[in-house]
């Protein structure tokens, strides 16, 4: 008798719970927007150096080394994004962006390095 | 019997009417164009995903599209062990979705190319070169800025045969100038390992209508017969 009564406990305690989620879902993502912090994540995409990179070599051969610039010795091109999120802290941030590139093949791993330049919180 | 074949069409696709034309008109096998978002390969006994810029190759060319329903569905398509062939961006969106090995990069002069190239066949095995003799050469047209091949197991492709094409010059020989794009080993195809898969970048398309071709060749239709005759005997 005991145990059914508890068990009649916990399901009335869970309908209020539930009944209280949904009438402040509003409320409750206001909440963890105000826990979570806004970054930004700032990555940039490089070939590997297998691959032959003829934009970096065209700037380095028929610009930088026309013009004088002799002590510069290497140039690799690359693509360069800045991303904003809401995440808990800057670990947090940095983790979701490598798993998002890894699963969206936002970079390719056959032929580019994934480098992550900066992880930069913004005050809200 | 009759076949049906799709041509998958995504946003920014611009050689899905020319693969139309060339697969009703001159091969007689029935093809639709479908939208890539309403596409269902159990409906067809085979696909061709055709040239263009899909989602205008923005971050790379093909990524977009790589994440495509219709992916999934031409990944199914290939269990089913029904033909998928993609030709230029329909290449390079088959490598950026894994089914095809490697990565298509700008081209080495980085210009945008449009020749007619010589193709050596290097495997004669696939659905989509069944009807062709291994070694021979084919004239076929390019039309790509993005049409590097590369890869990091080279070995491993060449192990399991998986090079259909590669760049070859007027005596089928690699030379010095019979590699338009700075392709490694002078790639142009490749395939999956069961070889019913073929992306490449040159347009067979374009070179099936004695009328487009400068040497009044016709290799291009080489491929939808292979294909054809894939299909015909899998049944």
């Amino acid at each position: 008798m005991l145990i059914k009564n508890n068990y009649e406990d916990l399901s009335s305690i869970l309908k209020v719970v539930s009944y209280f989620i949904t009438n402040n879902l509003s409320y409750i993502s206001l909440l963890i927007t105000i826990i979570m912090k806004s970054f930004i994540v700032e990555i940039v995409m490089t070939l590997k150096s297998a691959a032959r990179d003829p934009v970096a070599d065209t700037i380095q051969r028929d610009l930088i080394a026309k013009k004088g610039f002799d002590m510069v010795s290497h140039v690799r091109s690359g693509q360069y994004l800045k991303i904003s999120l809401q995440a808990e802290d800057k670990d947090s941030a940095e983790q979701i962006i490598v798993r998002m590139c890894n699963i969206l093949r936002i970079y390719n791993p056959v032929t580019q390095n994934l480098n992550i330049l900066k992880v930069t919180e913004i005050d809200q | 019997m009759s076949i049906k074949i799709a041509i998958i069409q995504f946003p920014g696709s611009n050689c899905d009417l020319d693969a139309l034309h060339v697969l009703n008109n001159v091969m007689n096998i029935e093809t639709t164009l479908v939208w890539h978002n309403e596409f269902k390969g159990s409906q067809f006994d085979g696909a061709i995903l055709p040239g263009g810029f899909s989602f205008g190759d923005y971050l790379r060319s093909g990524i977009i599209a790589a994440h495509s329903p219709a992916i999934d569905e031409a990944r199914q398509m290939l269990k089913d062990d029904k033909p998928i062939i993609g030709i230029c961006n329909g290449f390079q969106i088959l490598t950026e979705a894994q089914l095809l090995p490697g990565a298509l990069l700008q081209n080495e002069s980085l210009k945008f190319i449009c020749k007619w190239v010589k193709l050596r066949v290097e495997n004669n095995q696939t659905a989509f070169t069944n009807l062709m003799s291994l070694g021979s050469i084919l004239n076929i047209p390019i039309a790509h800025g993005e049409g590097r091949y590369f890869t990091d197991k080279l070995k491993e492709l060449e192990d399991n045969n998986q090079i259909v094409f590669k760049y070859v010059d007027n005596n089928g020989e690699m030379g010095e100038y019979s590699n338009p794009n700075g392709s490694l080993a002078n790639i142009a195809g490749v395939c999956d390992l069961e070889q019913k898969c073929v992306g490449l970048m040159p347009h067979p398309e374009r070179a099936s209508e004695s009328i487009l071709s400068p040497e009044k060749t016709v290799h291009g239709k080489l491929f939808f017969e292979s294909m054809k005759n894939f299909i015909e005997k899998r049944v």
